[in-house]
């Protein structure tokens, strides 16, 4: 229950930001209109991004006086880091799930047609998010909370944009080279469901890992 | 029955070290913390608090220490220092939601009655509240609860002559039923001798005092003369002397006095006193 306490905490500080990431969502609906060759995975994929830089909101808050409060609290520090893994796994479905939604919207905006293969190839989009928040956690916690809000400039725009950019540079790949794009969506709709899956359960082994790792870098350290 | 007991505490920087720190304080009672910035006061205060590690000795509240139930060691202290630390986008509402969770002795009932006496704004973000206001809602967060011990760490500092007096008054009520123990760290000696029971007074992370405070301003006197008058025997008794326009001022043990003719003016010194001879002893 106290792991849960501590991902509330982790809302309430971030609130701000959770209410922008429909706002962005919607401009970012608005600018695809207007881009011929856009399609809604890209609403799907600006949405993860976005989840994947605010997942990091509760470290730019935490000051050395805040790291402090939480340390005080009736609570391991198994409590403290797995909170912190779970908003980060709980925001990132809730951006999925609004960014589902604004993928909907797009699709009834702009008039295109639904695929076969956009709810795996989604969940693989949603499972490499996890793995990047893992990244971005792991990085955090290794420089210390104390020191995070320096560092977090750096760690919240780097990953996401590698995602986002990476991302859209494989879709390019895959609209230039279509019989290599074939292959791969071949073999993901081979097995659609098998592959998403797949990925998503590493997703989670990465993360659970990452936790560990979290918890063995904190356990000694002063605040 | 001893409700904090620190036993050879030690804590290793690189450019500071607090070594065997030893006290206990028992149950209805109030210690003051004293020393100069950058003595060690903090630093103790943050491994009581479990907020630091430290790298040798037990630190032992009610009867536990932190590694046998970190949960209800916690739990037992309550901590006001220096910085406000709740986050600063937090509101009075979300305090009392955070605190409900996590502790189980937290009293909503309570909690409002403070904020509603202090008159704590419920809709104003933190970092919209003055010191005076950020100190009361620690206060109340800490009070609302069933701790057994209140560690402060400067927490009166820059609080107006007023609230500091209420403080001091809540500090008071707090020991009443003499169950639970205060220790906290001031640079308002006055403070100090308003209400303390114990002085543990700390100068570059070494002991230097640990009495109470009534014995520890008997076993001094504070010496005021002229600096020919002092005899050589009495010159490596005296502590701290501090030449000014009328001569020189020192402390001395009182189981010297023997050593004090009719030359000199001696009186019974402050707290304050005592810990500026001591530092200007220790400086030199």
């Amino acid at each position: 229950m106290k792991t849960l306490y501590f991902t509330k905490i982790d809302y309430i500080r971030s609130r701000t930001q959770l209410y922008l990431i429909s706002v962005i969502l919607a401009v970012v609906i608005m600018i695809l209109k207007f881009i011929t060759d856009g399609t809604d995975v890209m609403v799907f994929l600006y949405g993860i991004f976005i989840t994947i830089v605010f997942s990091t909101v509760p470290f730019g808050n935490c000051s050395r006086k805040d790291a402090g409060f939480l340390q005080l609290l009736p609570a391991t520090v198994w409590h403290r880091v797995l909170g912190r893994f779970l908003f980060g796994l709980s925001l990132l479905m809730i951006g999925s799930a609004i960014s589902a939604g604004c993928m909907v919207v797009y699709r009834l905006y702009v008039g295109a047609e639904e695929n076969v293969i956009v709810l795996p190839f989604c969940m693989i989009i949603l499972s490499v998010g996890l793995v990047f928040i893992t990244v971005q956690y792991i990085a955090l916690y290794l420089v210390g909370e104390n020191y995070g809000a320096q560092f977090l400039s750096l760690v919240r725009m780097i990953p996401g944009m590698c995602f986002f950019f990476g991302s859209m540079k494989l879709l390019e790949e895959a609209r230039q080279n279509p019989e290599s794009a074939m292959k791969l969506l071949e073999l993901i709709s081979d097995r659609p469901y098998v592959i998403s899956l797949g990925s998503i359960v590493i997703a989670l082994a990465v993360m659970a890992a990452g936790v560990v790792l979290c918890v063995k870098m904190t356990e000694k350290r002063d605040y | 029955m001893e409700l904090l007991e620190v036993r050879n505490l030690s804590k290793y920087y690189k450019t500071f070290s607090l070594e065997n720190i030893s006290f206990t304080l028992p149950k209805g009672y109030i210690m003051g913390y004293v020393g100069q910035n950058g003595a060690g006061k903090s630093t103790t205060l943050n491994l009581i608090t479990n907020i630091c590690k430290c790298n040798g000795g037990e630190i032992y509240v009610n009867g536990i220490t932190c590694m046998e139930d970190e949960i209800h060691y916690k739990e037992y202290i309550g901590y006001i220092g220096d910085e406000f630390y709740f986050p600063d986008n937090f509101r009075v509402r979300d305090i009392r939601r955070v605190m409900g969770d996590f502790y189980s002795s937290f009293s909503t009932e309570k909690f409002d009655e403070l904020t509603k006496r202090w008159k704590l704004d419920e809709k104003l973000q933190l970092k919209e509240f003055s010191r005076g206001m950020k100190v009361k809602l620690m206060f109340a967060s800490v009070l609302a609860r069933d701790t057994k011990l209140l560690v402060l760490d400067e927490a009166t500092n820059g609080l107006d002559p007023v609230v500091r007096a209420e403080v001091l008054k809540l500090l008071q009520e707090y020991i009443a039923d003499g169950e639970r123990s205060v220790i906290f760290s001031t640079h308002i000696l006055s403070d100090l001798e308003q209400i303390a029971d114990y002085v543990y007074f700390i100068h570059e992370g070494k002991t230097v005092l640990y009495d109470s405070k009534d014995d520890l301003m008997e076993s001094f006197l504070l010496v005021k003369g002229e600096r020919r008058a002092i005899s050589a025997r009495l010159q490596k008794e005296l502590i701290g002397i501090i030449d000014n326009a009328y001569g020189f001022e020192a402390i001395l043990p009182s189981d010297k006095a023997d050593l004090l003719t009719n030359e000199f003016h001696f009186e019974k010194p402050t707290i304050d006193q005592i810990v500026i001879h001591y530092i200007d002893e220790k400086e030199r």
